[in-house]
This record gives structure tokens, sequence and C-alpha cells, in this order.
């Protein structure tokens, strides 16, 4: 013990000697000076401070220092201000100080409030009587503008519990009367110090329903509870616990506890709240993470920096989307780049020590925080992590572990498909061409030809594909909206007196085609043909149109005629006629007929409205300009073949036919579709849009008179961008690192091409540290947010502040003993609910008893289990689930919708249009960090429950079922009993409700109503619905 | 542990709290129910139950007319006959980025309108509000007003929530959390969107949010098409004779399993809040339902007056809302910006010409009638936007710019000077001068007002006490009769 002051004073005294040397005492000190001194300080940190500081520096020093007298200092304190009335040590109670605060002099002190208690002023003489210490001004100094951000904390200020390293401490085992586990223990000791008792044990049946609906938020359906309760008495609650612990609604349940404390919403809010459409996957990352139980180090450092830690693992990226979640304005003025970007990564930070250490860190961001030892320089460095972290929206291919079986299972069931193409094309085609030709006579029914193809080019660079059957298919530039082709064709017909282009129908495109526009639009503006004689190929000259007609023209501004009139903007276009084939012909003012064969170098041009480009087309000429619109047309060279004597024919030209007329062919095009529409099932590699934040990424743009972010991050005196003491440099807190100043312990020389800064992982290094970092502070927090969801109340009851403020911890033995427990099982979140769910303590009755309930009316001790209300979302998923109405499909893009019918989970959490269904249960608005919720009783949520429709819909729909399996109205009640309050009826609850069926049922009837059974069924579910016993956990 | 370190965390207000005096005590109880079933009675209280102020106060409801997208103090209440002599001068020494739009900066421009005087105290108002210039004598001007941002998302919700960030309660959210409703039958805190389809203010519901205090809190918001309210009325083909059985067969099965748990209070609580929504299902629709007043009172207001029928039923609905309890009602005039609100960057004379014609009337209404009826003593009327406008014009047009420098405000009944002038503006208007007023100082005077301190008035987050006021604020006596 000795030892131990001797060393507290001596840090004690350098500390005073060299930061705050003007106040120091000039005498000698002595030994009993220097104690006095000690137990002085000691006060001043534990009480006074406090005291100066809520009461007497706003007028005194803070803001202003009226009659000279301030409290900021030792010095100016003991100086007593402008009424030179100097307070002496040892002489407190003489003091005018004195006088004013126990009101024995005017002005009574403090002003405008009530005296200050006897006790706190027997402390505040005390302190002044043993050397009235300052451990440092309350107030900076004027003289050193920058010297805030070198301020080091005292190191006795470490000795604050929450800072300590677990303590491991040994506790009696034989207190309490039925251990089942060491939890017990811990409980038993403050049970008895409190001369309390422990409750009975809850019978199993009521421990099934309570495990059930703390673990997946929802009631056992009357199989499981059957199941369980199959099994031997005492494994009953076990294989429960085994149960729940590997059914992915737990990942569900307990995401949904996280993502309040990440206050996760998938919008920017602000003044548009413009959708984040890909911020989904933070929430699918935390539940599949709770599900496998990842350990929760790992959790902790993917959410901080998973990019920089394994940016192959998609989990890993999905999981920075933390970072990002919170609000940022989409309209920002010149005047607010700056502090806006501050402002963002003040979320990141003040989130990040909140939600996982239970720190206020961003209380610091405009002064010394007030209570806990985080001086504003902390902040600032700790911020500084995050200064080029920015939201990205990324491709990343996502996880698919069994993509390489199913790829064979498909190629294999695919070759089917091909292999009967192939078949039909060896064995039949032939055979069958030759009946078609046969019927054909001498008029063959095409009259089109498709000419010897050369090149295309494409004006803004969209890409353009020449099919086996001669036509086109485009695939638009994303940097343009118009194009135009130029095609080299050589034709060796003679007498060509048109040119036909078709426009395809596609379902491809947009509205099925043929154009590329969002509506399947096009507008066809300019046709131009250059042609020239074969022997003479470079003398083009420009074709002459006489005429145009088409399949369909949109109104007489956009005929077909326009095509070929000499204004480039004006062309053919066929709204609403989308999703067919289409076919314009142009006749030619002269025909082609020199015998060498003609160059055409045509072009294509689509002038008009965004992306009216064709999709699907296909040029072709012809001798009948009257020849029918979308009449066959065949290639020059299969014409040739055609006209020839059938034993004229070569095999190469058989085969070379029956390339062409497979496309006639009724079966071939049957088959051959057949093999493309199952290609479509081919799996592919999943690979989606994920909001992401990490660096040396594209930003997501907002409309911001200035830049994204900056490169660099300072220090900001009161938090105001104008006043900027220098550069803040990385550093983390200095009440949880053992080293000042220094983070080199936890820096990693940087591997993955430096794109990021390598910050966020020192961070992520330092935070699951529990040797040297936060690491212990890390466990007991989150071990504290699980005991609090499964007791309502938390070892530490407020669950986002560990600091000075919060409140202080009921059993630290056993939050100490949790904690180390979590972290020697590899950080595993599903040991320690295995461990408080096995407990005697967690499976204790929740009878009330107004002898214990007098001496701990709060439960603190935990002599009971305290029921409480189920959470909104719980509240709505066991609504379904009880009605039988729950989609229980997993992950993925949420809704709006409030008909949807999957879990809450799944609402798209947009901040102007929360939910009102979970508002009205008190789910909370996702702006900052929300460790716990409140639990209000209104109307509105009666209201809710009565009258909204759709939940009358899931009671209706759930009648339907329930009578559809059984017309026995006892075993119907039966039945909704077990679902709902996992009981059994009483023969008074089934009379009743037997009775209020008929009531209801004769009700409806008389009222014309033809499903009356059904809806007073319905009136029976909503009822169960509404009971006490239904929404809250016992 | 010894007694000092138990008390060292704790502040004079948290001991009050603990201890259980003082307002916040039941309003913390209440809350934290959640924490269990505890046994104490105030535990039992709706969050929403009617609680005394910090100190007596004549105020009961509050009615916030908010002029939306920023009007124009120089053409409304504001006179500067300095403004028409500098007309088309250079304003020197302009800083360009004050406005939104920073390349648009022109001369200074003289008001398109007249201005009389009016009443006993001679106030000069704009000729847009020949109706309201009836009522000076009861009005109090605070002409020296500022906020923080030349942006409508940031100046609403700092006018409306004391913060330019977003996620903070509003002041109707405090003003409830603090002082409860006097009738449980309806919501406690309304606000009322334009209904002719011209958007919600920008930033939306978050302007009545209730942020980080409980959702009980938010602003109930009417819907301006359809059923005003959700979930008041009964599935259709459910009479209310089956939904009364319903209602008393649920109130048969829960008194059965209460007489089990005879202790947990907070069980009886919610079973009473099915008898409230019962009532609420009747009263919400009929304190909403304009047409159980005289036609007298609809000519008053001039419902059915095309120009400002919309306006007048939302101040009829206020007046019938704040007799039956409501505390706190806000009123948007306007929709979202440009020409859709109060926001004229093209033409003053034009577009403040519009909105003054919408809300004239019903405004002169709403102060008479709540004067008639004897109710504007014990009704805060406040009239103001999220910013004023620039003195300049905006080239390219004849309006003005964004000025978040100066705006006027005015409050009536309740407790207030009537037919005075706080604080002035430099001489043409441009800049609050004299007597400055911050958004802060605008709060701490209305809860001030209300009888609620502003100081006082906390609510603990994250470690933090959090005030509507932040750490600023001073009330502004002067206006307090």
């Amino acid at each position: 013990m000795r030892i131990i002051s001797t060393l507290s004073l001596a840090i004690f005294l350098t500390f005073m000697s060299t930061s705050f040397g003007q106040d120091e005492d000039k005498k000698p000190t002595d030994p009993a000076h220097a104690e006095k001194m000690a137990k002085s300080l000691k006060l001043f940190k534990t009480t006074v401070r406090q005291v100066l500081v809520s009461h007497c520096l706003q007028c005194h020093g803070g803001e202003k220092t009226e009659s000279d007298f301030s409290v900021a200092t030792r010095k100016e304190f003991l100086a007593g201000g402008v009424t030179e009335l100097k307070t002496e040590i040892g002489k407190a109670n003489e003091s005018y100080f004195a006088d004013l605060l126990y009101h024995r002099e005017e002005p009574a002190m403090p002003k405008n409030s009530s005296k200050l208690n006897d006790k706190l002023l027997g402390t505040i003489m005390t302190w002044i009587d043993l050397g009235a210490a300052y451990d440092r001004p309350l107030v900076e100094s004027d003289k050193e503008p920058d010297a805030w951000t070198r301020r080091r904390i005292d190191q006795a200020q470490k000795d604050y519990w929450a800072y300590q390293p677990l303590a491991m401490v040994k506790i009696r085992s034989d207190l309490h009367p039925n251990p089942q586990n060491p939890i017990d223990h811990f409980i038993a000791a403050g049970i008895e110090e409190s001369g309390l008792e422990v409750n009975k044990k809850a019978p199993s049946p009521l421990l099934v329903r309570r495990i059930f609906l703390d673990m997946l938020g929802m009631p056992p359906t009357s199989a499981e509870i059957a199941t369980l309760m199959d099994n031997p008495a005492d494994k009953v609650l076990s294989a429960t616990v085994d149960y729940v612990l590997s059914d992915s609604r737990y990942g569900e349940r307990w995401a949904r506890h996280w993502l309040d404390v990440a206050r996760f919403a998938e919008s920017h809010g602000f003044e548009h709240d413009y959708d984040r459409p890909h911020a989904y996957h933070y929430r699918d990352f935390v539940i599949k993470a709770l599900n496998q139980d990842m350990p929760y180090d790992r959790f902790t450092r993917f959410q901080l920096a998973g990019d920089e830690i394994e940016p192959n693992n998609p989990l890993a990226m999905m999981a920075t989307g933390f970072l990002g979640a919170g609000v940022f304005p989409t309209q920002i003025t010149a005047n607010e780049v700056e502090p806006s970007r501050y402002d963002a990564l003040d979320d990141m930070a003040a989130t990040t020590g909140t939600a996982m250490l239970g720190l206020t860190i961003g209380c610091a961001r405009c002064h010394d925080h007030k209570f806990d030892p985080i001086p504003s320089a902390d902040y600032y460095r700790f911020t500084s992590t995050f200064t080029t972290a920015v939201r990205s929206n990324q491709q990343i291919e996502m996880p698919d572990a069994d993509l390489p079986q199913r790829l064979a299972a498909f190629e294999a069931s695919h070759q089917l498909f091909v292999d009967a193409v192939k078949e039909y094309a060896t064995a039949r085609l032939l055979e069958s061409f030759v009946k078609w030709e046969a019927s054909q006579g001498d008029q063959p029914n095409y009259s089109w030809y498709t000419m010897k193809f050369f090149d295309v080019t494409s004006e803004k660079g969209s890409e353009i594909k020449r099919l086996d059957d001669g036509s086109f298919k485009v695939t638009p530039s994303s940097a343009t909206n118009q194009e135009s082709f130029t095609f080299e064709f050589h034709s060796h017909r003679r007498d060509i007196r048109a040119i036909r282009v078709e426009a395809f129908a596609d379902p491809t495109l947009n509205a099925g085609g043929p154009g590329l526009a969002s509506n399947g639009n096009f507008q066809f503006t300019n046709l131009h043909a250059g042609i020239a004689p074969l022997t003479t190929p470079n003398e083009l000259k420009d074709a002459k149109f006489t005429a145009a007609r088409a399949t369909f023209n949109q109104n007489e501004g956009l005929h077909v005629r326009t095509v070929i009139d000499d204004k480039p903007n004006t062309g053919w276009a066929i709204d609403p006629e989308f999703g067919k084939d289409h076919a314009g012909i142009f006749t030619l003012a002269e025909p082609l007929d020199d015998e060498s064969g003609h160059r055409l170098r045509m072009t294509l041009s689509f002038n008009g409205n965004t992306k009216h480009i064709f999709g699907h087309f296909k040029i072709t000429v012809g001798a009948n300009p009257d020849a029918e619109l979308l009449g066959p047309s065949v290639s020059e060279n299969v014409a040739a073949i055609l006209e020839k004597p059938h034993d004229a024919r070569s095999d190469d030209e058989i085969q070379l036919v029956l390339q062409w007329y497979k496309f006639q062919d009724a079966t071939w095009k049957e088959l051959d579709s057949k093999r493309k529409a199952h290609l479509k099932e081919k799996p592919t590699t999943n690979v989606e849009t994920v909001m992401i934040v990490s660096e040396g990424v594209t930003p997501l743009r907002h409309h911001t008179q200035g830049k994204d972010f900056f490169e660099e991050f300072y220090f900001l005196k009161r938090g105001d961008v104008r006043q900027k003491n220098g550069e803040a440099s990385q550093a983390f807190l200095q009440v949880l690192s053992p080293e000042v100043d220094s983070i080199d312990r936890w820096q990693e020389s940087p591997e993955n091409s430096g794109k990021t800064s390598g910050r966020r992982r020192a961070l992520a290094n330092w935070m699951t540290d529990s040797e040297h970092g936060a690491g212990n502070l890390l466990a007991r927090v989150i071990v504290n947010r699980l005991w609090y969801h499964h007791f309502g109340r938390g070892i530490v009851s407020s669950t986002n502040d560990f600091g000075v403020q919060g409140e202080l911890p009921t059993h630290p033995a056993l939050l100490d003993w949790l904690a180390a427990q979590l972290i020697s099982s590899d950080w595993s979140l599903k040991h320690i609910h295995r461990l408080i769910l096995s407990s005697y303590t967690y499976q204790q009755s929740s009878e009330f008893d107004s002898k214990w309930s007098i001496k701990d009316p709060q439960n603190k001790f935990v002599w009971r289990f305290a029921p409480r209300r189920l959470e909104a979302e719980a509240i709505r998923d066991s609504i379904l689930k009880v009605s039988n109405q729950l989609d229980d499909t997993m992950y993925g893009a949420g809704t709006l919708d409030e008909s949807m019918r999957r879990r809450s989970i799944y609402f798209m959490i947009k901040r102007s249009k929360l939910i009102p269904m979970l508002q009205v249960f008190d789910s909370p608005e996702p702006l900052v960090s929300q460790g716990q919720r409140p639990t209000t009783t209104v109307a509105p949520q009666a209201l809710l429950l009565m009258n909204n429709p759709n939940i009358r819909q899931y009671c209706v729909d759930g009648a339907k079922q329930l009578l559809g399996e059984s017309s026995d109205e006892t075993a119907v009640v039966h039945e909704l009993y077990m679902r709902s309050l996992s009981r059994e009826p009483s023969k008074q609850e089934i009379q009743q409700a037997v009775a209020f069926l008929s009531q209801q049922t004769e009700s409806y009837k008389s009222t014309g109503v033809s499903t009356a059974e059904q809806l007073a069924m319905a009136d029976l579910i909503q009822v169960m619905l509404c009971l006490n016993e239904f929404c809250y956990i016992y | 542990m010894n007694d000092l370190q138990i008390t060292s965390g704790l502040t004079r207000r948290q001991l009050l709290q603990r201890s259980g005096g003082g307002m916040g005590a039941i309003a913390l109880s209440a809350l934290l129910a959640g924490t269990g079933l505890t046994s104490s009675a105030n535990a039992a209280k709706s969050a929403l139950a009617s609680r005394s102020a910090h100190f007596p106060s004549k105020v009961r409801s509050v009615i916030w007319l908010f002029m939306n997208g920023g009007p124009s103090q120089v053409d409304t209440w504001d006179y500067k006959p300095e403004l028409a002599k500098h007309d088309g001068q250079e304003l020197e020494g302009f800083d360009k980025n004050t406005g939104f739009f920073t390349g648009n900066v022109g001369p200074i421009m003289k008001s398109p309108f007249q201005f009389k005087q009016h009443g006993e105290s001679g106030t000069w108002v704009s000729e847009i509000f020949p109706q309201m210039s009836k009522h000076v004598d009861k009005m109090s001007f605070i002409h020296s007003c500022h906020t923080e941002s030349n942006n409508h998302s940031p100046a609403l919700f700092m006018i409306n929530t004391g913060m330019k960030r977003m996620g903070f309660p509003s002041l109707g959210s405090w003003v409830t959390y603090g002082l409860g409703t006097e009738n449980e039958d309806l919501p406690a805190f309304v606000a009322m969107s334009d209904p002719l389809n011209r958007g919600l203010p920008k930033g939306y519901a978050q302007n009545w949010g209730a942020g980080f205090l409980p959702s009980v809190y938010q602003g109930t918001w009417l819907k301006p098409n359809g059923k005003p309210i959700d979930n008041l009325d009964p599935a259709p083909n459910v009479n209310g004779d089956q939904q009364q059985a319903m209602l008393s067969f649920l109130k048969m099965l829960n008194e059965q399993h209460f007489e089990t748990r005879p202790e947990e209070v907070e069980l009886e609580t919610r079973i009473n809040s099915f008898e409230l929504a019962f009532r609420m299902q009747k009263a919400a629709p009929e304190a909403l339902d304009i047409a159980m007043e005289s036609q007298e009172t609809h000519d008053l207001y001039g419902v059915g007056v095309d120009r400002c029928d919309h306006f007048a039923k939302q101040c009829l609905m206020a007046r019938r809302l704040v007799e039956r309890g409501t505390r706190f009602i806000q009123i948007y005039s306007g929709g979202n910006e440009n020409a859709r609100s109060w926001d004229g960057h093209n033409s003053i004379s034009k577009n403040h010409g519009q909105f003054a014609g919408e809300t004239d009337q019903p405004i002169a209404a709403l102060l008479e009638d709540l004067d008639r009826r004897g109710l504007l003593e014990s009704t805060l009327v406040v009239w103001g936007g999220e910013f004023g406008r620039l003195s300049i014009v905006q080239k390219g047009g004849t309006g003005r710019d964004h000025n978040p420098h100066a705006m006027t405000y005015w409050m009536a009944g309740g407790g207030v000077k009537g037919g005075t002038h706080y604080g002035a503006t430099d001489e043409i208007g441009n800049v609050a001068v004299e007597n400055r007023v911050s958004v802060n100082d605008l709060h701490a005077t209305i809860l001030h007002l209300c009888g609620l301190d502003h100081q006082k008035l906390t609510f603990r987050l994250n470690g933090r006490d959090f005030r509507l006021t932040d750490v600023a604020g001073n009330v502004v006596h002067d206006i307090i009769a």
C-alpha cells in the first residue's frame, strides 16, 4: 500500500511541477502536505471538478468571468476575484466563497439554483482545506493556442474500472441453492449481499417459449414444442438451447439488435434522402456473421477495415458498410463542404466509439471530454483514422461454394439440348429441305437477299455483331445516346430496285425492342448509300430514293419517309408498336444492274432521342419494292445455289444451303429455341453491387460544391473548421494505450498495392488487442449487450456508456468473467449465449415478490426474470408466424411495402420513410447509435393492432388456413393457443373462445356476410395477438 | 464504495431526476419502464400523460405557422425605407457565398410592395397582408433573428431542431416530451404539410421527427390526401358492435391474465390503452371535421375561397385541435422549394404575392377566432420560416436568394407582449445587427413561454445530456408580457 501511494504521489508531484508550475506552492513540501494534496486531488477528480464545472464555471472563468472571479485554475480560485476575498487553505469555512455557497450571504450561489447539498459542500470545504488541488485548469489558457492538441491524460485516470484489465475474482460457490453454471454463483453473491433470495425455476414449457422469443424473435410452433418436450425432462432445455443456436432465425433476430447500435439505414438522409440501394449487404453481413458464429473480434475487424484485412472476402467487404451507414447531406453548398466532411468523419468515429467500446468519444469534438479521460486531442487523432475513407459502390463476386457442382450439373443437362439440335440437323434437316423445296415450285417464297458482308463501323463506339442469320445485334456504348453505323457490302445480284431494313423484336431489349430506347422505340433518322460497280469500286455515287413504306409509322412527323428526306434529325419511329418486327422498304431511283456486281457503302444514322437506336436489325436488297415487308430473305450465295439444278449442287453447297434453310425449318427452330432457353439457366458467378467503405475508390458523388473528401485532417479548435491547429496524425485513446502517442505496435506494412492507408487496419488491431489495446473493453461491452438483451437490463445498465457518466456495473466480477469467457472461447458469442441460457439465473421464474421488490425494485440483482414487452420487429414477426403468413426468405434487398410478409429486418430502412408499424412500437430513428430502446405504451399501438389493414389481412388469411385444417372448434382453439401462447388453453378459455366464435359468427351472419365463420376466426386470432400474454416475454 | 463516489457522477439535475423530484422524474421513469415492469406507480403513467411545467405558464398549446422556403423580411414585416433609396446600387463588401446561387449576385432591390402603418403600435406592414395587418397589436416581432445555413434542409433542421445536422428532436417533440399532452385521445403533436401536391419541406418528416427522443414524441403527420391518420378505422367488414365485442373479449382475457400478476402495473396501462384507442377512433376524426363549424366561421377563415381554401381548412383544424388539448401544431405553408414555396428566387412580387394570398386571411381569422373564444392567451402562435432573403436581387429575375443573416419572426398570444418590436436589421434589412436573436435564443424563448427551462429540459443519450438549445440560448425576456 505504502509503495503504491508514494508512487502515485510522485506522479502527482511531477505533474504539478511540470505542467502548472505557476500554481505550485513555493513552500518546501513536507510529507504531510504532499499527502494532503494527494487526498485533495482525489476529491477534486471524483467530485469537486464536476461541481465546479456544472455549477460555477459557466459564469466564473468559462463563458464569462463575473466579478473577475474564476474557478478555472487553482491560482485564480484561491485569489477570489474582484472582492479580493481570498480563500485560505485550512480556513475554507470562513471564506466568502463558503458564505455564498452556504447561502449565508447574498448573492447566494450557485445562482438561480437551489443550495448544493450539505454533503457536497462538506466535500468542497475538505478539498480546499487539504490544499484545493487541481490536476489541470478547467479551461484553456490563451497563451499556447494549440497546447490542447498535445494534452496528456493523467495516468491515474486509467484507474477507472472500465479501463482496467479483466479482473479474475474468485467467488464463493456455496451460496446458490441450485447452481447450473458459474453465472449463478456471481448472481447469488449479489442476492445474498442485498438480502434477497433467488426465485424458483420457471416451468419448462414457459422456458421454451421464453428462449424462442428471446433468441429467435418469435414463438415456437406447436410442432416444435412437441418435439422439444418429447426429450427426457432433464434434457428439454439443453435441447432447446441447441435448437435455437443452430436456427438461422437467430441471426435475423440478433442482427437487429446490432443494427440499432450501428445506426444502420439505407438512405442518405437530409434534403433528398436518396436511397442507398446497395447498402443492405451490410445487414446481410451481420446476419451471416452471427449465424456462423463469426468470432466477435473478427466481426469487429471486418467492420472497421474488412477491405484492408481481407479484400477478397465478400463478407469482409460487406462489413465495411458499418462505417458508411450514417447520414450525409446530398446537397452541399461551398460553405458547407468542409464542415460536412468533418461531420461524416465524426459520425464514423463516434459510432465506432459508442458501438464497440461504449465510449462517448464524439463528446470530445469541441472540447476535452467533460467527464471521461478523452482529451479533444485524442478525438482528432482517433478520428484521423478515417480521413480518406469514403462510401463507394463496388462490384463484388459473392461467395458461391457449390457453383462448380451446379455448373457441371448444368453442362450435363444442357448437352441433351445441344445433341437434339445436332442430331436433327444431321439426320433430318436435309429431308425436310427437300420436301420444302419441292413445295416451292418455280417461285421461291423469298424476294430479299442478304449481301456479302465485309465490315461495319460504329461512329460512337457501340458494339455491333453479325449473327448467323445475317442480322446485326447492337450493344450500345454507355457514352452515347446517338449513333450511326457504316457497312461495306458487295452484291452480285442484278436488277436491285429496293433496299429493305428490318428491325426485330428481341426479348433481350427494353420492352422487347426493336429499339434500344427505354420504351423499346427507335428513331431511324437517315439512310445513306454510296454505290459503285465492282469494276470501279472507288467511284461511289450517292443513291437516290424515290419512295419509302413501312410496317407502321408512329405519326406523320415520324414517318418512314423522313428517313430519306434531307433533314438529318427527322426519322422513322414506331411507338407504341413495341415488341414486334418492323421493316421499311426504300425504293431506289435507279436499279443496280451492273453485271460485275456492286459495292454498297451504307450508313444508317440515329440522331434522335436517348438511345433511339436499332437493337437488332438486318439489311437486304431486292428487285421488287412492293414485295412483302416482312417476307423471308436469303443470302445471295444461297440464292445462287438454290437457282442451280439439284444435281449441280456440291455437298459443300448443300451444307451452305442447309445453314440457311434451318432458320426456315419449324422443327429445327423449335429445338434450337429450347436449347437457347435452357442456356439461360446456366449458373453464373453472382456479382453484386455492394456499398462499401474504402480508400482509393470512386466515392459516391453528391451535389457538392467542392470535394468529396480531403487528404488531410486537422485539429479543429472548438470543432470549427476555421480554427485549424495543425494536422492530426493517427493515434488511439491514451486511456487504452500503454505508450503515449505510439501506435507502432498495431501498424502493419501495407501489402495491397497501397490503395488504402492501413490506418483502419491499425485501428482494428488496437481495438481487438486484449493485451495492450482496447480488447478487454471491447469484450466487456459486447457481453454486456448480450446480457441486456437476454435480461432487459445490462450489468452496466447504460449499455452505450461505460464512461464515468455511465452506470457502474451491478456485477463487475461477472462482467469480467463473461468477457474473459468470450476471449478465451475465441470470441464466440454463441458460447456466451449458451452460458446465459443454461444458467439458473436465466431460467428463473418471472413471478413477482413484493418483499424483494421493495429492496430491489429495478431487479438489479436479478432475483427474478423481469418480464418485458417484445420489440417492434419481434411483435410483427410473431404475428406473421402465429397467423402462419410468414415468408421466411432470407437476405437480399428490402422493401418499403408494409404488406410485405418477410421478417421485419427485411424492411428497407429509408430515413424519411420509416415503417410506421415498427416506429409505433419504439423502433429507433437510425441517426446515432442506440444501445437501448424505450418501451412506451400508447394508444396508437392498440389502434395498429386493432385496425391496421395488413394485420387484419394476416388474421383473415390465417383464419382461412386454420378452418381449412380442421372444423373442430375446440381443436382449432387449442392449436391457436399453442401457436400464439405456447400453452394449452384451460377448459374455461376454450369455452370462452368457442362462445366468442359463435357470437361473432352470428353477428357477421346477421349483417349478411358470407364468410362469417372465417371473419369470426380472424377476430379470435386478432384478439390473441393483442393479448398482453402474447406481447410480453415472461 | 463510499457515498461520495456514488454522487460524483451526478449533476444536480440528475440527482433531482433520480430522487423523484421535478418533471424529469415522471418522464424518465415512464420512459425507462423498458427495463422491466417496474412496480412504481409512476411507471404506469403514459409517456404522453400531461405533466406540469418547470414554472407556471399560460401556454397550453403552440401553433407554428411555418412559411416554408424562407419568406423575405424586407417584403413582409421589416420595413426599410432606405432600401428603395439604394435600389439598383451594388451592395459593397457583399460576400457572394452568402446566398445559394453564388454566381447570381445583383444590386440592391427595393420591395415591390407598398407598406403602411397599422394598429395602435403603428407597425409597418406590407400590402400583401391586408388581413393580418389588423392584428399587429397582438403580435410581438423579432426582426433580428438569424440562422446558420444558406441551404434549405440544414436551415430547416436548424430552425426545427436547433442543429443543422440531421437527427435531432424537433421543438414540438421537446415540448411534448416536457409537457405531455392535455388530451391523450388525440395526437399530442401534429404536423400539416401542403395539400396541393407541392411536396414536403426539404428533409421531409425529419422536420417534425423525435430524433433520439422516444418515437411517441414525434409529430403525427396528417396526410394531406386520403385518411389523415393511419389505423383509425376498423377493417371494412367489421362494424362497431363486432369490434366492441372483440375489445370486450380481449379485455376479459387480459384481465384474467392480469389477475395472476396484479403487481405488473404496465399490463394494466396496456389494457387501458385499448380503451383509449377506441375513444381515439371517434375523437380524432371529430377533431379534424371542420364541417362541424358554422358557415360564419368558414367564411371568416376563407374556407371555400379558391386562393386560400387549403390553408384556411388547416388553420381551422388547428383551432379545433387546440380547443381539444393538442399540445403542438405545425402547419407548413408551401411545399418543397422554388415556386412551390416561399422560396422566391425569381420574382418576389409573384411568389410572395401568391403565398401571402394563400395565408393572410386564414391566419388573421385564426388569431381572431382564438381571441374571441378566449383561447389566444393559452395558445402561442408563431410565424416564420427557415431563413430570410437577401436585400439584393438575384440576377436574372426580380427575386431574392437565401439569407441566413436576417429574418423576422412574430409571436402572438400565449403570454407575449403584443404590438412590440425587438431587435433590428441594418438600414437595408440585410443583416440582423441590433439585439441579435439566434435560433437557440428563439427556441429558449418559446420553451420559456411554455413554462420550460431550456437548460433543464434534457435527455440523456450515449453519455450526454442533450438539450434543444445545445450549449447556447438566451431567453428574450423583452417580448414576454
